[in-house]
C-alpha cells in the first residue's frame, strides 16, 4: 500500500503543474478571472490525491473538461452570474464525489488483487518450508538450531545425532555449551555475545561427542527466527581428519625445517643467480648471517673468480636438467676476503613455481689443509726414501709394488725391471726362500708386526749377496702389504766371517797351548812327585847308613871321622827339608780352595801356642787382636800364618824380650792384617827378593831356613786375591801386611797400629 | 810257640837293610820275612807260587808295606789283603816317603791300620804298633852284645 501512496505523492505535484498550465490556458480565455479556475484545479488535484493517480487523473480530467465546457463558452467572457455560480457549485461538488467514487472502486479492486497475490505467496512459502525441512533433517552434515538466549538446542538433524552420539531427545535437553570441551566454553560464549551478521563462517571449533571424543568441526551459522524466538542455525562439518593431517604435515615440516636450519651442513636454494634460501651453516661458511646472504645481489660475489666458470657450468647443468645432480669442489671467498674450500652437491628443484637449485655446502678447508700437509709430508718422505742409501721396498701379492733406487742398485736391476712383475722370490737365494716366504707370511697374516732378519739374495748378475731386512706389516690400497728396508751386508758378513775364522783359529791355538801347558803342568807335578819320592830314597840311604855307621862303628872312627859323618847326615837331612818345603809350596799352589769364614785371631793363638811349646825357654810375648775374621781356606791360611809366625819367632831369637803382634790396620790398600815383631829386621832394599822361593836375606848360620816360607805366604795370599807386603829396618823389627777377602773385626776389639817388630 | 813273623814288603835293599837294622837295634826278635814286590807278597800270604803249600793260617804279626813296588803296587796288595777273609784282619802298616803322602792316603779308606814314614823311625813304629794293640806280638830279645 505504501507503494501506491508514493505514486500518489509523486502524482500530486504533476497534477498541480498540469492544473497550473490549464489555468494559464483558461486565463487566456477568461481574462483576469482566475479564481474559479484555480479553485477547480485545486479541487481536481485534491481529487486526484484522494482517488489515486489514474482514477484521480481521470476524474480530474472529467471535472476540468466539464468545467471548461460550462465556464468558457467560445468567445464568451466570464461573467459572474447566478447560473455560473450554480455550475461552479455543481462542479465543486461533483469533482470530489467523482474522485471519491473512483477511489473507492479502485481500492476494492486493488485489495482483491493483493489478496490473490498473498495466497499465492503463502502457498509457495509452505512448499519451501517443507523442502527446507527435508533438507535440514536429511542433510549429511550435522545441523542444529539453538536459542540465542538460552543456548538450548531447539532442533537437531539426524546427522548430528549420528555424529555426536546423543539422541534427539537428549539434544533437546542440552545446551550447546555441553558439546564443547570445557576450556573452549568461554571463547564460545564470547563469540555468541558478539553482534553477528545474518550468516557467518565461524571457523574451526572443537566439539565433544557423547563418548568423549574431540572433533574438529568447521562451523557456519545463520541467524533466524525459530518458533518466534531469535535462534541460530548451525551447520557443523567434521574436519578432524583434515586437521590432523594438517597438524602432522605441519609437524613434519617443522621437523625438516629445524633439521635444515640447525644442520651443520650448509643448505641453500639458488634461483636466478641469487640465494633465495640459506640456512645458518651455509651462511656461516662465508662469514655471513642468513640475512646478509639473502641480501647478496649475486652468489658470484662469494665464489673465487678462478672457480666461477666451474660453478656456473655445474649449476647450469643441473638447472637445465642435463644432470640429475652435481657434485663439485670450489673455492669461495668469505665476507672478510679470506678463502674457503667448499664441496657442493646440488639437485634441481622448484621454488615458487620456477626452477631452482637446492644444494648442500661443506666447508672442507681444514681437510684440504690436512691433505696438503700430508702431501707435503709425503713428498718429503718420498724424497728421503728415493735418495736413501738403504733399500726400501713394498711387497704385495708376492710382487714389488714399490722399490727405491737403492734397492734396485743392490740387486743390480733397474727399478722398471723390478716393478714389472718381479717379486722377492726372484732376488732370493733358493735355499733361503722358505725363510723369506715364512717371514713374509707371518707379517702379512699379522702374526708379527715387524721382523728383522738376514738372508742371501741373488743379484741380476748371479752374484750371491747377504742382505738384512727390517720389515713391518702395513696396509697399501686397503689391503695388507709388507714394507721394509734392506741393507747389503755382504762385506760386513765377510768381515764377520773372517773374524770368526780368526777367532776360532785363535781359540784352537789357545786350546792347543793350554793343552801343552796342562801337559807341562802334569809333567811338573809328576816331576815333583818323583822328587819327593825318588830323591828321598837315596837320601834315606845316605842318612840311614851314616847313622848306622856312627852308631855301630862310631868308636872305630876318630873325632874328625865322626864329624864328617855328622856333616853327611846334616846335609842329607837339610836336603830332605828342602824337598818337603818344595812339595808344600807346590801343594799350596795346587790344592783346591774351600772358602769359609775363618777366625784368624784364634788361628794365630793356636799357632803361637805350638811355637811356644817348640821353643821352650824363649820369652816371647804374643799380642793378638781379638775377633779378626776373613773368608778364606782355613788350611792354606794356617800354612801362611805358620810361616809368618815362625819367622817372627825365629828372628826375635836374639831379643831377651821378644814381642810378636797380630792385628788389623787400615792401610792405603784397605783393611789389612799385620804380623809384627821386634826382631832383627832387614834391609828394605832387598825386599823385592823377599817373596821369591829360595831367597834368603840372612845367612843360614845366623837363622836356619830354606827360603820357601815367604814364597808360600805370598802364594796363599795371592790365591785369595789379596796382597802381601812388608816394612822393616835393619835391627828395627819387621811388619808383614796382607789383605784377604771379607776381612773384618767383630766386636769392640781394639787395634794397636803402633809397634816395632822384626821379621825374617 | 814259634814267634809270629813280620812280613816286610820292600823293593829297596837299602830300606830293607835299614829297617832290619832298626828292628834289631830295638831288639825285636820276630823273624822278618822280606819279599821284594807285591806279587811275591800275595804269594806268601795266600800260599801260592813260590810259597805254595805254606800254611796260610800262619798269618804274620804285622805287614810292613811299601807303596811303590814293582809289578803289583802296595795299595793293590792292601786291597787284596782286605778283600780276602783269611787275611782280612792282618794288621798292615804302610811305609811312606813323605808326610804329604800320608795325608793323601789318609783321605782314602784303604783299610790300612797305620802309617810309618821311612826310614823306619823306631819310636814312630812302636807308637803305631801300640795303637794297633800289637805290642805283645813283638818278641823282645836281649840287647845284642856290644861289638
Amino acid at each position: 500500500m505504501g507503494e501506491r501512496g508514493r505514486n500518489v505523492w509523486a502524482a500530486g505535484p504533476l497534477l498541480t503543474l498540469a492544473a497550473a498550465g490549464a489555468v494559464e490556458l483558461v486565463d487566456r480565455f477568461l481574462v483576469h478571472i482566475p479564481t474559479p479556475g484555480v479553485v477547480v484545479l485545486l479541487a481536481a488535484a485534491y481529487a486526484a490525491y484522494l482517488g489515486g493517480f489514474r482514477a484521480g487523473l481521470a476524474s480530474s480530467l472529467v471535472a476540468v473538461l466539464y468545467s471548461a465546457w460550462t465556464l468558457s463558452e467560445p468567445g464568451a467572457v466570464f461573467h459572474y452570474a447566478p447560473e455560473s455560480a450554480v455550475r461552479l457549485a455543481v462542479l465543486l461538488a461533483a469533482t470530489p464525489g467523482t474522485a471519491l467514487l473512483v477511489g473507492v472502486l479502485r481500492d476494492r479492486l486493488v485489495r482483491e488483487t493483493l489478496r490473490a497475490a498473498e495466497l499465492h505467496a503463502e502457498h509457495r512459502r509452505r512448499s519451501l518450508e517443507e523442502a527446507f525441512g527435508v533438507l535440514f533433517r536429511h542433510n549429511p552434515l550435522p545441523m542444529w538450531v539453538y536459542d540465542v538466549e538460552t543456548l538450548h538446542f531447539l532442533a537437531v538433524n539426524r546427522a548430528a545425532v549420528a555424529h555426536y552420539g546423543y539422541s534427539e531427545e537428549e539434544f533437546l535437553r542440552m545446551r550447546i555449551t555441553e558439546i564443547r570441551p570445557e576450556e573452549d566454553v568461554p571463547r564460545l560464549l564470547e563469540d555468541i555475545r558478539r553482534p553477528r551478521p545474518e550468516f557467518q563462517q565461524s571457523g574451526v571449533w572443537r566439539h565433544r561427542t557423547k563418548d568423549g571424543r574431540v572433533l574438529h568441526v568447521e562451523v557456519s551459522s545463520h541467524r533466524l527466527e525459530f518458533a518466534g524466538r531469535p535462534a541460530v542455525l548451525v551447520v557443523a562439518q567434521d574436519v578432524t581428519d583434515r586437521v590432523r593431517t594438517e597438524q602432522a604435515l605441519q609437524e613434519s615440516e617443522e621437523m625438516f625445517r629445524n633439521l635444515v636450519e640447525h644442520s651443520p651442513l650448509g643448505v641453500f636454494v639458488l634461483q636466478d643467480g641469487r640465494a633465495v634460501y640459506v640456512n645458518q651453516a651455509a651462511a656461516a661458511i662465508f662469514g655471513d648471517t642468513v640475512d646478509q646472504a639473502l641480501a647478496l645481489p649475486a652468489v658470484r660475489e662469494r665464489v673465487h673468480p678462478d672457480d666461477w666458470p666451474t660453478v656456473e657450468r655445474e649449476l647450469g647443468r643441473v638447472l637445465a636438467g642435463d644432470a640429475p645432480h652435481v657434485s663439485f669442489a670450489a673455492r669461495g671467498l668469505r665476507r672478510d676476503g679470506t678463502m674457503v674450500h667448499v664441496e657442493v652437491h646440488g639437485v634441481r628443484t622448484t621454488f615458487r613455481g620456477r626452477p631452482a637449485v637446492l644444494g648442500t655446502l661443506t666447508d672442507v678447508t681444514a681437510r684440504r689443509r690436512a691433505e696438503e700437509a700430508l702431501r707435503e709430508s709425503e713428498e718429503k718422505f718420498r724424497s728421503l726414501v728415493e735418495q736413501s742409501l738403504v733399500g726400501v721396498y713394498l711387497i704385495q701379492d708376492g710382487v714389488f709394488r714399490y722399490v727405491n733406487p737403492a734397492l734396485a742398485t743392490i740387486f743390480g736391476y733397474t727399478r722398471q725391471e723390478l716393478l714389472e712383475g718381479m717379486g722377492p722370490r726372484d732376488v732370493t737365494h733358493p735355499e733361503d726362500w722358505p725363510l723369506v716366504q715364512e717371514n713374509l707370511r707371518r707379517r702379512l697374516e699379522g702374526e708379527v708386526e715387524a721382523v728383522q732378519y738376514g738372508f742371501r739374495g741373488v743379484r741380476k748378475d748371479g752374484r750371491v749377496i747377504h742382505v738384512e731386512v727390517h720389515g713391518r706389516r702395513t696396509v697399501y690400497e686397503g689391503r695388507p702389504a709388507v714394507i721394509g728396508t734392506l741393507v747389503d751386508v755382504t762385506e760386513r758378513k765377510q768381515a764377520e766371517e773372517a773374524l770368526r775364522a780368526l777367532t776360532q783359529e785363535l781359540e784352537e791355538r789357545v786350546q792347543e797351548r793350554t793343552a801343552q801347558l796342562e801337559a807341562a803342568n802334569r809333567e811338573l807335578e809328576a816331576f815333583s812327585y818323583s822328587v819327593a819320592h825318588d830323591l828321598r830314597a837315596p837320601l834315606r840311604s845316605i842318612d840311614g847308613f851314616s847313622q848306622a855307621l856312627l852308631e855301630d862303628y862310631g868308636e872305630q872312627l876318630d873325632e874328625t871321622g865322626q864329624d864328617y859323618l855328622r856333616r853327611v847326615r846334616a846335609a842329607s837331612q837339610r836336603m830332605g827339608e828342602l824337598i818337603d818345603d818344595l812339595l808344600r809350596l807346590s801343594r799350596v799352589a795346587r790344592s783346591p780352595m774351600q772358602l769359609q769364614e775363618v777366625d784368624l785371631s784364634a788361628l794365630v793363638a793356636r799357632i803361637g801356642a805350638e811355637l811356644r811349646q817348640r821353643a821352650a825357654g824363649r820369652a816371647v810375648e804374643l799380642r793378638v787382636q781379638a775377633g779378626v775374621v776373613a773368608r778364606a781356606d782355613p788350611k792354606l791360611l794356617a800354612v801362611a800364618l805358620e810361616n809368618l809366625l815362625d819367622n817372627a819367632w825365629k828372628f826375635t831369637a836374639p831379643r831377651p824380650q821378644a814381642l810378636v803382634e797380630f792385628g788389623v790396620v787400615q792401610t792405603e790398600g784397605g783393611l789389612a792384617c799385620f804380623v809384627r815383631d821386634n826382631g832383627v829386621g832387614f834391609d828394605l832394599r832387598y825386599a823385592d827378593k823377599l817373596f821369591a822361593p829360595f831367597q834368603r836375606l840372612h845367612k843360614p848360620s845366623e837363622f836356619p831356613g830354606t827360603g820357601i816360607g815367604l814364597a808360600t805366604v805370598q802364594r796363599v795370599v795371592a790365591r785369595h786375591g789379596g796382597k802381601v807386603w812388608a816394612q822393616a829396618q835393619v835391627d828395627g823389627g819387621a811388619t808383614f801386611y796382607f789383605t784377604l777377602p771379607g776381612l773384618e773385626v767383630r766386636g769392640a776389639a781394639e787395634t794397636d797400629p803402633a809397634g816395632g817388630g822384626q821379621p825374617g | 810257640m814259634q814267634p809270629r813273623r813280620i812280613l816286610l814288603v820292600e823293593d829297596n835293599p837299602d830300606d830293607v837293610a835299614l829297617t832290619l837294622r832298626a828292628l834289631r837295634a830295638h831288639r825285636v826278635a820276630n823273624e822278618v820275612v822280606v819279599v821284594e814286590d807285591g806279587v811275591e807278597a800275595l804269594e806268601y800270604l795266600f800260599g801260592e807260587g813260590r810259597y805254595a803249600g805254606r800254611d796260610v793260617r800262619d798269618l804274620p804279626a804285622v805287614v810292613l808295606l811299601d807303596l811303590k813296588l814293582p809289578r803289583v803296587d802296595g795299595l793293590e796288595v792292601l786291597r787284596r789283603i782286605r778283600a780276602d777273609d783269611r787275611t782280612r784282619l792282618v794288621p798292615v802298616v804302610i811305609l811312606t816317603s813323605s808326610e804329604e803322602e800320608q795325608d793323601l792316603l789318609a783321605g782314602y779308606s784303604l783299610g790300612a791300620n797305620s802309617y810309618v814314614r821311612k826310614p823306619v823311625d823306631f819310636q814312630q813304629f812302636v807308637e803305631a804298633v801300640r795303637q794297633l794293640g800289637l805290642y805283645w806280638l813283638l818278641l823282645n830279645e836281649a840287647p845284642p852284645p856290644p861289638r
